[in-house]
């Protein structure tokens, strides 16, 4: 009698058009009922051929195309090319640029954390966080209006300095963003993080053991959720972080196992506001000087390779080049955070809920653009 | 004084006929009953829509401002005429049915879907006088419809050949299924205080002490409680935020309407409306006085508030209480919807089973331990 | 038993917790019903646009020493510059811009040694074919091109006042 009950599992598509899978994402599923019992991510939608391109055009060219790797921090990702073709030429960055890029990128990295905390709250099923989320990155969107001129595609940090000065204009715009930041998060946490039906959706759901993330090579805030405190701008410092006081949000199980989604996520709720404090620190000690240094309009590398990561908003952001000797790289390899960050999601997201895998894929917090390049 | 709607408007028809001369008494009494339904339901079909469209309209404009943005404010004053705007551009639209789709179920499911929705208006009063029919076993009535509403949605989830489809469709009988029982105690609780099933007399057994007749207050900590499981019940059965499961957009798509487009999936739309609207309506017939109004509208205080007004005047006052009390419920459901994340589908068995339902019982026990006191 | 007590109290914690915090949220949403929204109605206000915006190009031909430089440094090649004659005789036949390609980086204009190509703050950008895209500078006046693509498109705004000589970059970093 029993056996005759039995029900088959069904394949269903997630994707590529889903409303939850972060633009082009293609999940396959395999279903019992509501229960998901694997979960195939199948990427390459978005493939752009970037590191093709990198070895096509040239060092300085390629800047604005890093731009479109994780296209919500595109700051983080200029900074983390500008370094890496400095080290190659030693070329000596201005200290005001050094400077002017971290706050770039920490302002980046606020944007990004938040557009999450909306994506996130959308994929919760709450459709207001992600309006709230948005209003604030609009705010520093329109600070970098002022800044460089632009509003996703920063283009910022150019090789050898930053492609404007600070305004004093721009410099109040920030602080008072800063100030309101703080207010808001506060309102962020009543509307969704302290919601209780927010937390039975996220406590508990998709734990990452410190030890499997650390397999599986996670990095960034997945890696840091896990209560792992690992965080390349204190890990191995670089620019001007080793003069700026912050700390290393890690996920501690507030609401339930270490681990889980709502620690992922809480983990860039509070480094928004470690990166607000940065900011902070950065416009109190911003160093006076030039903003560019002195780089040949042809920029020929010796060669040689260079390897050079930085901390994303997603994660650790690596950059290999190996140059020959001419304009462009011979090779360029890209180690992209979401890409690393994706491949738990078919260890985690296993027996559990279709609502739970969106609440896995939305804490992973990939961004297509950087997984497939 | 006529009972009904029905009796007012066969009133009217024979006033009218009677001008021109003709008997209307002469007309068989089916007829005159069938005909005075017809135009009844007519009028509540205008109703329905007008209630959808302004819903439409106010769940946009409360999502804008609750947002940070501006809602619909263009065509017409504050916006008001985007949705026939809109219902315009629906109609016109292109009505696909996907070539897999069992073409005859799922033409059907809409309109049972709708049917369900709209079937319970029938019995809801407006008024002392303002209910088109009334039923003595009316709350059942309101409540066995919401059955037709699950058929519809499960046939259109497996009409749809879609697998979300399939997904909400099944969602959606599990959510409905379990909410009728706490919706059901909450439901006894008010017909053991009132000792009745017929909406309008448990309205009338209302009347009395100003707001403190009203069955929250009369029954206080069980109605309270009692009004708050039927409340979150039907935000269930209405499918609505943090109970959207059946729709899911960020999970399954749009759920059981996937695959709709069109006038059909304006009908979902429409019958969604229906069904919060007689949610907040039952709410307000049986917990918050129907259409007596908070504030007494006659200032003779004698222990006893006695409507005075003329049956035209108390007709209308008694209207705009209803009104005013159902769109308020109304609104906290928007609200809600723009505040909540939604549950998951294990929970949301969990809070029915293991919540409302033990509350419902309680609520149940404790009245009929008051009734049984006084 | 005490695991059931423990339970007991969870569940009555939890609820509470539930109302509690539904609560506050649905306070947090009615403040902002009741405050103003912070978009703009689009047509009717435009964004304010700051100076320096990654706009259309501004192209000045007669300042031009069509030393090919702009299209050089484009990553993806969409100047197009056509130069007839030799030596002091040399002509400027074609200067156009494809917009379906440009990446708005910034880098020709940081490269012109004479500052005759520059971005504007001019970000209305839309128009109906792909072939659209591609303004020739050198032909017309670009405003009126704009004009058939899109009638009443408004005025490129940097056209009129010249921009002062700006440093190139390497110089730049001279002058703090
Ligand atoms: S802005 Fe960049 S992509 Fe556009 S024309 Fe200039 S160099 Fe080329
Ligand atoms: S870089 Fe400037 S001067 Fe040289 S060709 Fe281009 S627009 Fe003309």
């Amino acid at each position: 009698m029993v056996q005759s009950l039995k029900t088959d599992e069904i394949l269903v598509n997630m994707g590529p058009q889903h409303p939850s899978t972060h633009g082009v994402l293609r999940c396959l599923l395999k279903t019992d009922g509501e229960w998901v019992r694997e979960v195939w991510p199948y990427i390459g939608y978005l493939h752009r051929c970037k590191e093709k391109i990198a070895e096509k055009v040239s060092y300085i060219q390629f800047m604005p195309y890093t731009d479109r790797l994780d296209y919500l921090a595109s700051a983080n990702n200029n900074l983390g090319w500008a370094m890496a073709v400095e080290r190659l030429t030693s070329i000596e960055v201005p200290e005001r640029a050094v400077w002017l890029r971290v706050l770039a990128a920490e302002l980046n990295r606020i944007a990004s954390h938040l557009l999450s905390y909306g994506t996130f709250g959308m994929e919760a099923g709450a459709f207001t966080p992600f309006f709230y989320g948005f209003r604030e990155r609009e705010t520093i969107v329109s600070i970098f209006d002022q800044l460089c001129g632009a509003r996703l595609t920063y283009h910022y940090a150019r090789i050898g300095g930053v492609m404007r000065d600070l305004s004093p204009e721009t410099a109040k715009a920030i602080r008072r963003f800063l100030d309101e930041m703080d207010r808001r998060w506060v309102e962020y946490n009543t509307l969704l993080s302290d919601n209780e039906i927010f937390v039975r959706r996220t406590a508990n759901v998709g734990v990452i053991p410190a030890d499997l993330a650390i397999a599986y090579g996670l990095t960034g805030p997945v890696l840091r959720g896990s209560g792992v405190a690992h965080d390349i701008r204190k890990a191995a410092p670089y620019a001007c972080y080793p003069k700026l006081d912050f700390k290393v949000c890690v996920g501690e199980g507030l609401k339930g196992t270490v681990g889980d989604c709502w620690d992922r996520y809480w983990v860039r709720m509070l480094e928004i506001r470690e990166s607000v404090k940065i900011c902070r620190q950065i416009l109190d000690g911003l160093p006076e000087g030039p903003y560019q240094a002195k780089v040949p309009r042809i920029l020929k590398v010796l060669a040689n390779e260079a390897y050079v990561r930085t901390e994303a908003p997603r994660g650790e952001l690596g950059f290999y080049i190996i140059s020959d000797g001419t304009d462009k790289p011979w090779r360029c390899r890209i180690r992209a955070p979401s890409f690393c960050n994706l491949s738990i999601l078919n260890r985690i997201a296993r027996n559990c809920l279709v609502a739970d895998v969106i609440m896995i894929l939305g804490s992973i917090d990939v961004v297509m653009g950087e997984v497939d390049r | 004084m006529p009972g009904t709607l029905t009796d007012i408007i066969n009133y009217v028809i024979q006033t009218a006929l009677g001008v021109v001369g003709l008997d209307y008494a002469r007309v068989p009494e089916m007829l005159r009953i069938g005909a005075a339904m017809l135009i009844a339901c007519g009028a509540m079909l205008g109703y329905v829509a007008v209630v959808a469209l302004f819903f439409g309209w106010a769940e946009r404009r409360v999502a804008g401002r609750i947002q940070a943005r501006q809602g619909p404010n263009i065509v017409g004053p504050f916006g008001l005429l985007q949705l026939i705007a809109d219902a315009i551009k629906i109609l016109v639209k292109e009505d696909i049915i996907p070539q897999t789709a069992h073409r005859f179920l799922f033409r059907l499911a809409p309109i049972l879907v709708f049917m369900g929705a709209f079937a319970p208006f029938v019995v809801l009063p407006f008024s002392e006088t303002l209910v088109v029919s009334n039923l003595s076993l009316g709350v059942y009535y309101a409540l066995s419809f919401a059955a037709l509403e699950v058929v519809g949605v499960i046939m259109a989830g497996w009409a749809s050949n879609n697998k979300w489809s399939l997904y909400g469709g099944m969602r959606l009988a599990a959510q409905m299924m379990s909410y009728e029982i706490p919706m059901g105690l909450a439901v006894l609780t008010v017909a053991v205080l009132s000792g009745h099933l017929n909406l309008r007399t448990i309205v009338l057994d209302q009347q009395g002490y100003w707001i403190f007749s009203w069955n929250v207050f009369r029954g206080f900590p069980w109605a309270f409680l009692a009004m708050f499981v039927f409340y979150l019940a039907g935000l269930a059965g209405s499918k609505r935020t943090p109970f959207d499961l059946p729709e899911a957009e960020s999970e399954i798509v749009a759920g059981y309407h996937t695959e709709y487009s069109g006038m059909r999936f304006v009908i979902f739309y429409l019958s969604e409306y229906a069904t919060m609207y007689v949610v907040s309506a039952l709410t307000a017939v049986l917990f918050l006085g129907g259409w007596h109004g908070p504030i007494p509208h006659v200032l003779a205080w004698d222990g006893q508030v006695h409507w005075e007004a003329g049956p035209v005047l108390s007709a209308l006052i008694g209207m705009v209480n209803m009104i005013g009390k159902s769109f308020f419920l109304m609104f906290v459901m928007l609200w809600f919807r723009w505040t909540y994340p939604r549950v998951r589908v294990d929970q949301i068995v969990y809070l029915c089973m293991k919540v409302l339902v033990p509350l419902g019982i309680i609520c149940l026990m404790g009245a009929s331990a008051w009734a049984l006191v006084w | 038993m005490s695991n059931q007590v423990s339970a007991f109290i969870g569940y009555w914690k939890t609820a509470w917790r539930a109302v509690v915090s539904s609560t506050l949220g649905l306070g947090v949403t009615l403040k902002h019903l009741f405050s103003r929204p912070v978009t703009v109605e689009y047509p009717k206000a435009l964004p304010e646009v700051p100076e320096g915006w990654r706009g259309w190009h501004a192209y000045e031909s007669d300042r031009c020493t069509m030393c090919r430089l702009c299209e050089q440094v484009c990553p993806v090649q969409c100047i197009r510059l056509e130069v007839e004659g030799k030596g002091r005789e040399r002509k400027l036949v074609r200067y156009e811009i494809n917009y379906g390609l440009c990446l708005f980086c910034n880098l020709c204009a940081e490269v012109c040694p004479t500052a005759c190509l520059w971005m504007t703050a001019d970000w209305d950008l839309a128009c109906y074919r792909r072939t659209d895209c591609t303004i020739r500078f050198h032909e017309t006046d670009p405003n009126e091109q704009r004009q058939r693509l899109w009638p009443g498109m408004k005025e490129l705004p940097a056209r009129a006042p010249k921009k002062p000589r700006e440093a190139a970059p390497a110089e730049k970093a001279q002058t703090p």
